[in-house]
């Protein structure tokens, strides 16, 4: 069963539409991305899991139950916020405890208190009702009564100071408190800066502490907002890594949002592309990567080359003049599509030795490969390839019938 | 070839502070001519005998004396440091909360509403105070039969002090607020904080800087008011103000500047203590 269930939400601000009709399910202990351009709704749609933005419709369930009415702080739910939000008048300690500060350490057994004390006027009450209802005015019964009720007394007594006895009084909560602290402050690597203020930290350590002040409270979920976003590429790099990392030891689900294609890839179980508030595909990477379901997509997760062209019948497509093998099928008969060719799937061979014959038109060497140009006779395809070809030269493009892929147009 | 090493860099650095210093050469100026002249001859006064020659002055501990010596005046000066610490805990107590909420609206709300409340700052404190009286002289002559009623009681001196330095508690610690980052209460409130847990721990300790700016901007002035016991002293309160203006008037300048000059020592041992409170602050210097 989905752990996170988000059915028909949607949300306007001021008569906009910014999320219309989102439908979304998370198992537990996912690492789920939702990935779209700036505006797309991801950041609201993570705010209305958080519960910071309220939706105009639409229901949001935890484990099957509608969490909208519950206010933030009551939800097992944790955000990492994109500029973090530290607290600046705590240190780097007294941030990642607030969580630990906030919560009444003996809040479970001052429940059971409660339970056990409403159980217990119950029981007084049904004595006094029984008492009532006996009209002989009987005397027995009345010692009978009196003699339940006492016994009543002294087993609440009992029972609420037995419970007491475990209370955790201050001085060992502050105890838990300071290993909590120091276990969650190696787990980001920042051991060693407890007394630091948090003005003192670069974007790399504020990062970190704020990680560490979300996971503390062990939510269920951790909400991060392009908690990146404001890194350096190496050390963006290294904490994708470790966040991954921590999601896997921790095993919290994780719901991500950014805006970067290859951030995503790297770390999701899940990813979940938006576009003008609403989700374009929801699959694993290699998924969206290699079946990307509309031009959208193709175009937003990776370079691709997108032509469109008409589908002659299953397993055969026509796109600049000629007919193509391809392995996919289900359209109709001569539907216009859409054609995803990857560049790293693109081969430059030989002239006359290809599928589609053209000019090396441009090389741009990119570090690990080039990419090159080809200009033929409607268009020009980007290529990746490791070997180098001179500029202007007439050659030909190859690729196998599964490196085409076909979408419908939307 | 000799070749001497250029100091280049000295001069050049030295010209620059050269110009920044005649640039605040008007400031300093204005600083000795009405700050420091007039704070020595104040202390000139209270420690000297009074002489229209500047030859024959003498050294005298006499006007201090004369003011410790006479316990009606010791008196009133506690009861202008009390006064005006009730009206400006007052004052703090009313426009604290009123700054978080007014912080929490709209900002053309916030700037109506802002500019409503400060708005007896544009009205002369002498009409202020006279409305003030008049309106405990109606309550006092409805409710008594005596218009004078009230007049010289805590009460009319504590509401006249609230209401005439109201605005002066309620602008430091609303400019705090308003700049307060909004996503801080969000990630408290994420990381399990009731609204009550949030005030507590983020925006008190967080305005706590502004609280005590606001508070001494009450207590100052209330401290040394004439215009209140003028007006709602119904001429037995005896302030501090009065006093000071009484010795001026009579012409005893000595003993004015002398009292003047006690007060001036309690005040800095008081604002002294407020600063010690200022946590905020006290973090940030203790950081590693």
């Amino acid at each position: 069963m989905a752990f996170i269930e988000l059915k028909d939400v949607t949300k306007e601000f001021n008569n906009q539409v910014v999320l219309r009709g989102i439908d979304l399910e998370i198992k537990s202990n996912e690492f789920v991305t939702l990935l779209g351009p700036s505006g797309c709704g991801k950041t609201t749609t993570l705010r209305i899991i958080g519960g910071f933005i309220e939706p105009t419709g639409g229901e949001v369930l935890f484990d099957g139950v509608d969490i909208l009415k519950l206010p933030a702080y009551k939800r097992p739910t944790n955000t990492v916020f994109q500029r973090y939000s530290l607290f600046p008048h705590l240190n780097v300690y007294e941030n990642v405890a607030f969580g630990l500060r906030v919560k009444d350490q003996n809040r479970d057994l001052k429940k059971e208190i409660k339970t056990l004390k409403e159980n217990h006027k119950k029981a007084i009450k049904d004595l006094d009702h029984k008492l009532n209802l006996d009209r002989t005015n009987n005397a027995a019964l009345k010692e009978e009564v009196k003699a339940q009720k006492a016994t009543l007394n002294n087993e609440l007594k009992k029972n609420i100071e037995n419970i007491k006895k475990q209370f955790i009084s201050k001085k060992k909560y502050e105890f838990i408190i300071e290993e909590k602290v120091s276990k969650y402050l190696k787990m980001v690597g920042l051991d060693g800066f407890e007394n630091r203020s948090i003005s003192k930290l670069s974007g790399g350590q504020m990062q970190r502490v704020a990680i560490a002040r979300a996971l503390i409270n062990e939510p269920k979920v951790l909400l991060l907002d392009e908690p990146l976003a404001a890194l350096d590429l190496k050390l963006r790099q290294e904490m994708q890594y470790e966040l991954k990392e921590i999601q896997k030891s921790a095993g919290i689900t994780f719901i991500f949002v950014t805006h970067d294609q290859e951030e995503a890839l790297t770390m999701s179980d899940k990813i979940v592309v938006m576009n003008k508030g609403e989700i374009q595909q929801v699959g694993s990477p290699v998924d969206i990567y290699n079946e990307p379901v509309n031009r959208f997509v193709a175009n937003f997760i990776g370079e691709s080359n997108i032509v469109t062209g008409v589908m002659k019948k299953d397993y055969l497509v026509s796109f600049d003049g000629y007919d193509f093998e391809c392995v996919d099928k289900g359209f109709d008969e001569n539907q216009e599509v859409d054609i995803v060719l990857r560049p790293e799937d693109l081969d430059i061979v030989e002239h006359k030795k290809g599928k589609i014959s053209g000019v090396v038109d441009s090389v741009i060497f990119k570090g690990v490969h080039f990419e090159i140009d080809v200009k033929t006779e409607h268009r020009v395809y980007t290529v990746h390839t490791t070997d180098h070809q001179p500029e202007g030269k007439q050659v030909d493009l190859d690729w196998y019938p599964e490196d085409i892929h076909v979408m419908e147009i939307w | 070839m000799i070749s001497f090493p250029k100091k280049q860099q000295k001069p050049k650095d030295h010209k620059k502070l050269n110009f920044e210093f005649y640039l605040g050469t008007p400031y300093f100026l204005m600083i000795i001519a009405l700050v420091l002249i007039p704070i020595a001859l104040m202390v000139l006064y209270a420690f000297t005998t009074e002489s229209n020659n500047l030859i024959s002055i003498r050294f005298t501990f006499d006007h201090f004396k004369e003011f410790f010596r006479q316990p009606t005046f010791i008196s009133s000066m506690a009861e202008s440091i009390y006064l005006s610490l009730i009206s400006a805990t007052i004052c703090l107590i009313i426009c604290y909360p009123l700054a978080f909420i007014l912080s929490r609206r709209k900002l053309v709300t916030q700037k109506i509403l802002v500019s409503l409340i400060t708005s007896n700052m544009f009205i002369n404190s002498l009409l202020l105070a006279y409305a003030v009286r008049s309106i405990f002289e109606i309550i006092g002559n409805y409710f008594y039969g005596d218009a004078r009623h009230f007049l010289g009681t805590d009460l009319a001196i504590i509401t006249g002090m609230v209401y005439l330095y109201l605005p002066f508690m309620l602008l430091p610690i609303y400019t705090h607020m308003a700049k307060l980052d909004k996503n801080l209460f969000e990630s408290a409130e994420d990381l399990g904080a009731n609204k009550f847990q949030t005030i507590v721990r983020v925006v008190i300790p967080m305005s706590i800087s502004s609280v005590l700016t606001g508070f001494m901007m009450v207590f100052l002035p209330a401290s040394t008011t004439l215009v209140i016991t003028r007006y709602l002293g119904g001429g037995q309160r005896k302030m501090i103000g009065d006093l000071i203006d009484l010795a001026f008037k009579s012409s005893k300048f000595g003993y004015g500047a002398a009292i003047a000059l006690v007060l001036a020592v309690i005040l800095l041992i008081f604002v002294g203590l407020i600063k010690k409170f200022d946590k905020y602050e006290g973090v940030l210097a203790n950081e590693e």
